[in-house]
């Protein structure tokens, strides 16, 4: 060898060093299989100034990525034959140089490198390559190999991320159509359950023998459980579905406690069991909270206390924690002295549908949402429901949570009278609209409205409640509607709507006051409504003290309105 | 008459005097027009004479024309084609978003593939790369492609390429051409100083080599070689000498030319490079161009085996002639002397050439001289 020649070849090998780094940085930097040999397949042409560069996978004719796009003529094509059609039995061979091919007499190479575990890497240039840059690029292809498993095992998991994100979707669709179901029969079920109870009020009040009346107050205990369980469900639905929303208003703790408690001293005195209440002295008198949800959680809690609790005691604690200037940290809990829970049990509760133990159902009954909605309202209100419990021991359940003090103001309660005794309706109320689709609730309004000594007259949708209130008879107008919302042909909104335009386009009618019924009322509904012209909501199952003092304090101030003349 | 017209004239009754000469030469089916941009023809006449033009045409307003052995800064060649002529038109040739191989698949999805592909852009357009890949990926291997780019030394972009419905801008011009032609590129730079890393880029332009500022790198080896110190001043004077030049195994070094330096060191090329490529600098005297030229003709020649071309078509690049100065002439004489008296040379002296140096992947060149015989 020549002085010059060697030269020459140190320089090549040189190059060659080079361009073999360039093609290994060029190489792997895209996940995605059809970029990433886009790239490299170019910069292999490019570099290697080639003619043809293409993917195959293994035992396919067709390539993963040819470049250029009729790169594949005939005679190539022939050369390939063997390797393409040998699956993957070669899976393990090393990368690199595994058959070469030159074509055109001559004028055309083909070279076909291994890519272990995808298939084959195919190049063909016009000048031959050396078997010292053969070798060399064994390398190369080990890494563009990597580079095309990386591929599909990205490709992998993105398919997996893919199908979760559509079983996530097809779950939360199923959570929906169960939540509105759910709302949906609670809905259906309220309804006809209303009728009962309202006739019960009726019924009771009666001549009854004693033995009716004990069958009647065995009804009347019936009927509240089963509007107890739907009403759970429904607030679950409603809370899942994030419509439930607490109130912040002044509340009595004392109060609302020993109402709650009272209402099981009965039936845990039946059961031998000692229930009492121990409310801590430094209490601010009163906070900001809702009381009826407030009431719903210690009823669950004493419910349940009192269910599993047979000749013991269950104690409910109201504690002050901590109090600095408008706030207070405050406990309640409810001991008792019951069957108590594995820890396993108490896993399970707070999971809806679910009891600590399907034997529980079986003696003791529930729907085992009870507690479930429980934990959700105490974390609405900043708490978590805490459960301490040993079996043959007893349970404690409580929750913490802070609060406002609220400023104390003139009791409101004593403008509204004695709570026994309803106030008597004014005298110049005789007529009522009553706007009803539901055949069995008309009966009861009709009776109960009768009970009141009120005429009335039944619209069964609001567009009759509309044709009804155009053409009154202006000798006997309608004093107020009691205006169901959610009814067929026109619901109650629009009827309103309706009748506050034809009650503008008459300047001479008084404007007549509407109280919306409602069995299924939501947060933020009674604003609503009265933005739509309505002037009061009463739900169902509709109270006749409710009603009775709803229209009482409505009329009169429609009676004060200065628009009437 | 003669399929070749020279007209160094830079009115437009010249350039269609031309035309009608070429047109009616016996056996031409089809017309390539190389104008400079010195004429500044009136736009809108151009185009109505081009519209008037029945031949299938292909064409592109250039810095400069090659004819009758020097470069013009006025006047046109007009060389009528024996070949038929299929040309297609690639829009939006700076859009970011483009598909280029789309963009092909749709326009050519009728025209079928040939031996040869002049093909056109506006050299000012900025995506020429990615149009150049795509060429490649959807014609491939077996055609011999030369081109270049079009459009003005004053770096304005505007309407340069000529087709048979007027000018065009921000385009590029694919023109299939039925038969054989013989290729050969070549430049003459030489390696001074090898083994740079360029370790930043975007694009075209260098931001780091070394892992270190790029001018401050360049400026270091250029001012060993160079008579005076580079500066952000003298910078596109002085580097017309130093090109960079990217390996390519068994081929001629792909050349890229540094034309402008920014006020944070980074160096603006004509086309793009990439992260990890290993960049030689760069130089050359007049006669080693000169003698490569002929050299790049010699190959061409050679190509043709033994069969009488009609004409010899060169994409030299402008860069190259301003470097070469006065000294252009002869790159042009050592050609014609290559490929015989009988053989009119003519062609344009580009914004980058285009050619697949006649054995591999197409690539966009700088300050290379790129020969066809047709």
């Amino acid at each position: 060898m020549s002085p010059t020649q060697a030269v020459g070849e140190h320089l090549q090998d040189e190059i060659r060093i080079r361009i073999l780094y360039e093609l290994s940085m060029a190489i792997g930097n895209s996940l995605d299989r059809r970029k990433l040999l886009s790239e490299s397949l170019k910069v292999i042409l490019r570099k290697l100034d080639g003619l043809t560069a293409g993917v195959f996978g293994y035992g396919d004719p067709d390539p993963l990525f040819l470049t250029p796009r009729r790169g594949l003529d005939e005679a190539v094509r022939s050369c390939l034959s063997h390797v393409l059609s040998t699956g993957r039995s070669l899976v393990d061979t090393p990368a690199e140089l595994y058959d070469s091919h030159s074509l055109d007499d001559g004028r055309r190479h083909c070279y076909v490198f291994h890519l272990p575990d995808s298939g084959w890497l195919v190049l063909t240039r016009h000048m031959p390559l050396d078997d010292q840059t053969l070798r060399a690029l064994a390398p190369i292809c080990e890494k563009l190999a990597t580079s095309l498993r990386s591929c599909a095992a990205n490709q992998e998991l993105i398919e997996k991320e893919r199908n979760l994100a559509q079983t996530l979707t097809a779950l939360c669709e199923a959570q929906s159509a169960r939540d509105q179901f759910l709302a949906n029969m609670s809905h259906e079920i309220r309804t006809p359950l209303n009728g009962i109870m309202g006739f019960l009020d009726l019924f009771e009040q009666t001549r009854l023998t004693a033995e009716q009346r004990d069958y009647l107050g065995t009804i009347r205990h019936s009927s509240s459980s089963l509007l107890g369980i739907i009403n759970d469900i429904l607030d679950f639905s409603k809370n899942d579905a994030g419509m439930l929303q607490l109130e912040q208003a002044p509340l009595t703790l004392h109060d609302t406690l020993s109402a709650v408690v009272r209402l099981f001293a009965r039936q845990a005195e039946a059961q031998g069991t000692r229930l009492y209440l121990t409310i801590d002295p430094r209490l601010p008198r009163r906070v900001l909270g809702d009381a009826l949800r407030l009431k719903q959680i210690v009823s669950n809690l004493i419910s349940n206390a009192v269910k599993f609790t047979e000749n013991g005691t269950v104690e409910v604690r109201l504690d002050l924690l901590d109090q600095q200037s408008d706030r207070c940290a405050l406990e309640i809990s409810v001991r008792d002295t019951g069957i108590g829970m594995t820890q396993e049990m108490i896993d399970r509760i707070g999971q809806p549908f679910a009891q600590a133990d399907s034997s529980t159902t079986r003696r003791y009954g529930g729907s085992g949402l009870g507690l479930a909605i429980c934990k959700q309202l105490v974390s609405m209100m900043g708490g978590e429901l805490e459960i301490d419990s040993q079996p043959g021991r007893g349970t404690t359940m409580g929750f913490r949570w802070q609060t406002r003090i609220a400023e104390e103001t003139v009791a409101v309660d004593s403008s509204h009278g004695s709570p026994t005794a309803p106030k008597p309706l004014p005298s110049g109320i005789r007529h009522v609209l009553v706007v009803e689709d539901n055949p069995v609730n008309q009966k009861l309004m009709k009776a109960v409205l009768s009970k009141m000594g009120l005429e009335q007259t039944l619209a069964a949708n609001g567009a009759e409640a509309v044709a009804a209130f155009e053409n009154q008879d202006y000798r006997a107008p309608f004093d107020v509607i009691l205006m169901d919302i959610s009814m067929p042909v026109m619901d109650g909104l629009e009827a309103t709507r309706r009748i506050r335009m034809l009650e503008l386009e008459s300047s001479g009618r008084a404007r007549t006051p509407v109280i919306a019924l409602t069995a299924n009322a939501l947060n933020g509904d009674r604003e609503r409504f009265l933005a739509e012209g309505m002037d009061e909501m009463l739900t169902k199952p509709l109270d006749l003290r409710a009603l009775n003092d709803t229209i009482s304090r409505i009329v009169p101030n429609q009676a004060n309105d200065p628009t009437e003349e | 008459m003669s399929i070749f017209q020279f007209t160094s004239s830079p009115s437009l009754p010249a350039l269609v005097d031309a035309i009608e000469k070429a047109s009616s030469a016996p056996g031409v089916r089809s017309l390539m027009i190389l104008a400079a941009d010195g004429n500044d023809y009136d736009g809108e006449a151009l185009d109505a004479v081009l519209s008037r033009v029945e031949l299938p045409l292909i064409g592109g307003i250039f810095p400069q024309i090659v004819a009758d052995s020097n470069a013009h800064e006025q006047g046109a060649v007009v060389v009528g084609l024996p070949q038929a002529l299929d040309t297609r038109v690639i829009n939006g040739l700076s859009d970011g978003d483009a598909d280029f191989e789309e963009r092909i698949d749709e326009a050519c999805a009728d025209l079928e593939g040939s031996a040869t592909m002049i093909l056109l852009v506006d050299g000012l357009a900025r995506r020429i790369a990615a149009l150049v890949d795509a060429v490649y990926a959807v014609f491939g291997a077996t055609t011999n492609f030369l081109g270049g780019g079009a459009g003005s030394l004053s770096f304005q972009q505007k309407p340069c390429l000529l087709t048979n419905a007027g000018r065009v801008m921000d385009a590029a011009i694919i023109g299939m051409l039925d038969g054989a032609s013989a290729l050969a590129v070549g430049h003459g730079w030489q390696t001074i100083d090898p083994d740079h890393r360029i370790t930043l880029v975007s694009g075209n332009v260098i931001r780091e080599i070394d892992d270190r500022n790029a001018f401050a790198v360049y400026r270091e080896i250029v001012d060993q070689h160079s008579a005076m110190a580079i500066d952000a001043d003298n910078f596109f004077e002085i580097a017309q000498a130093f090109p960079f030049g990217i390996n390519k195994l068994g081929g001629e070094m792909v050349v890229r030319d540094p034309i402008a330096v920014t006020e944070d060191g980074a160096l603006v090329c004509v086309g793009e490079l990439s992260e990890g490529d290993f960049v030689n600098i760069l130089t050359a005297d007049a006669n080693q161009l000169v003698w490569a030229a002929g050299e790049t003709a010699a190959r061409a020649v050679q190509l043709t085996k033994n069969t009488q071309p009609e004409v010899a078509l060169l994409f030299d690049c402008i860069s190259r002639a301003l470097f070469m100065k006065t000294h252009f002439h002869a790159e042009v004489d050592a050609i014609e002397a290559v490929v015989g008296a009988d053989v009119p040379v003519c062609g344009a002296l580009v914004l980058g050439e285009i050619a697949n140096s006649g054995t591999g992947y197409l690539e966009f060149y700088n300050k290379t001289t790129v020969v066809s015989l047709l």
